[in-house]
């Protein structure tokens, strides 16, 4: 059975917001968060994450060695805080760079459909 | 009380207690306590979060709210895994599920009859021993085929580059060896002098030595069988000379070969199940064996030749537009 045009929308919008969701806890991370405070802002910023699918993100990104990170006991309980170490840094940079060279050839790409849909169009 | 009210009754931090422990018990024992920890804060932290933006306090239908949405444990702790290496990738599953069906199927097939000829048909007699070896032994298939795969990661990650670069396999089909195809045609000269000449010698020494009556052949398969083998032998050694002379395939040669195999495996069924091949139990019984084996290996080269014989690539139907 085919799927509903809006599950496939919505699939493909998730798997869209999946490839930036690195840049985005990364682009967080340049000052030191644990994961509840990162999540916060990051919804502040308009990029809700689910939290099921950040918390284990961090632990990843640590695990492939991008972040730091150490247990602080502050006003509460105790908090694991995760920042970008220098290969986190150096590879923050690089996506950066990519993504913005990524959105500058998307953005032309659907300029550019535009315009040829208004050509072909009789 | 039930399973249902029993879990409403229960404490948040219970309810996330629980949930922490199950993540924990999918998790490599190195992370457990620490990833446990850590997820009992942040969940507790979610909890009085929603609590605090709803006005309400922390209770047991808000807590599984929350845990129901982080996700089921098995799922979560998958989340929490590294991306590792499949030992069956997924492009490989369809034709690994199919190796092992295949492969058990034929052991079975082969297995089954055997066993039930065994006990002549009885099946108290021959399906409890027929499960415990030959049925159930069947299962070695997928075990020998998960090692092969465990391997092939392993070699996969110890050496990516080799494992992953290409090789074409662009080969002429219709191509004879000749070389090859007269080895073949000698091996079977060779096997047809052996095959009469033990006839001969079996024939007339059958009152001498106990091999000579071992390997005395049936007069009936004699007088009415064998000439048709030697028939068979006969065109199967024209077709040799023909395609080493060519040294190509042809559209001909190749339904002739197809024909050839069908034709052997009524052949070999009919010197299998027409009568005695030997004389002696000892000896008819393997060579029955072993035909029914060479039946079912000719009869899946037959279906191999013609699935690989087929068109890979077919031009799709074209739309018709009209105007």
């Amino acid at each position: 059975m085919a799927e509903r045009p809006e599950d496939t929308g919505a699939k493909l919008e998730q798997e869209l917001r999946r490839g930036v969701i690195v840049l985005a806890t990364l682009s967080q991370l340049r000052t030191p968060q644990y994961g509840y405070s990162l999540r916060q802002a990051l919804a502040e910023a308009g990029m809700t994450i689910e939290e099921g699918t950040l918390y284990p993100l961090l632990r990843r990104l640590e695990a492939q060695g991008l972040l730091a990170s150490e247990w602080r006991i502050e006003d509460g309980p105790p908090r694991r805080y995760y920042t970008l170490n220098p290969q986190g840094e150096a590879l923050f940079a690089s996506l950066t760079k990519s993504w913005r060279n990524l959105t500058g050839i998307v953005d032309g790409l659907i300029g550019e459909g535009k315009s040829t849909k208004r050509k072909a169009a009789p | 009380m039930s399973a249902h009210s029993a879990k409403l009754a229960a404490k948040p931090d219970d309810l996330i207690e629980a949930y922490v422990t199950d993540v924990m018990k999918r998790l490599p024992m190195k992370q457990r306590n620490d990833v446990g920890f850590e997820l009992r804060t942040l969940l507790g932290e979610e909890l009085r979060g929603r609590a605090a933006d709803t006005g309400q306090s922390p209770d047991a239908a808000m807590t599984l709210d929350l845990l129901r949405g982080f996700g089921h444990p098995d799922e979560v702790a998958l989340r929490y895994h590294p991306p590792g290496i499949p030992i069956i990738p997924p492009q490989h599953t369809v034709a690994f599920a199919w190796t092992t069906f295949i492969g058990i199927g034929l052991q079975w097939a082969v297995t089954l009859p055997m066993a039930m000829k065994a006990a002549e048909g009885q099946a108290i007699n021959w399906v409890g021993p027929w499960w415990t070896t030959y049925g159930l032994g069947a299962f070695w298939i997928p075990g020998f085929l998960v090692t092969l795969t465990m391997i092939a990661a392993f070699v996969r990650q110890r050496w990516p580059a080799g494992a992953e670069a290409w090789k074409p396999k662009v080969f002429d089909r219709d191509h004879v060896s000749r070389p090859l195809f007269m080895l073949g045609l000698g091996a079977a000269l060779v096997g047809i002098g052996l095959w009469v000449s033990l006839a001969w010698w079996a024939t007339t020494n059958a009152d001498g030595s106990v091999a000579a009556q071992v390997f005395r052949f049936d007069a009936d398969f004699l007088a009415t069988r064998a000439p048709l083998v030697l028939l068979y032998w006969a065109a199967g050694i024209v077709l040799l000379v023909v395609l080493i002379v060519e040294g190509r395939w042809r559209r001909l040669t190749r339904r002739i070969d197809m024909g050839m195999k069908l034709v052997c495996v009524i052949l070999l069924g009919w010197i299998a199940f027409g009568g005695r091949v030997f004389v002696a139990e000892a000896t008819n019984e393997p060579t029955r064996g072993a035909l029914v084996l060479l039946m079912i290996i000719l009869l899946a080269d037959a279906a191999w030749t013609l699935w690989r014989g087929r068109r890979r690539i077919r031009a799709p139907e074209a739309a018709t537009h009209g105007g």
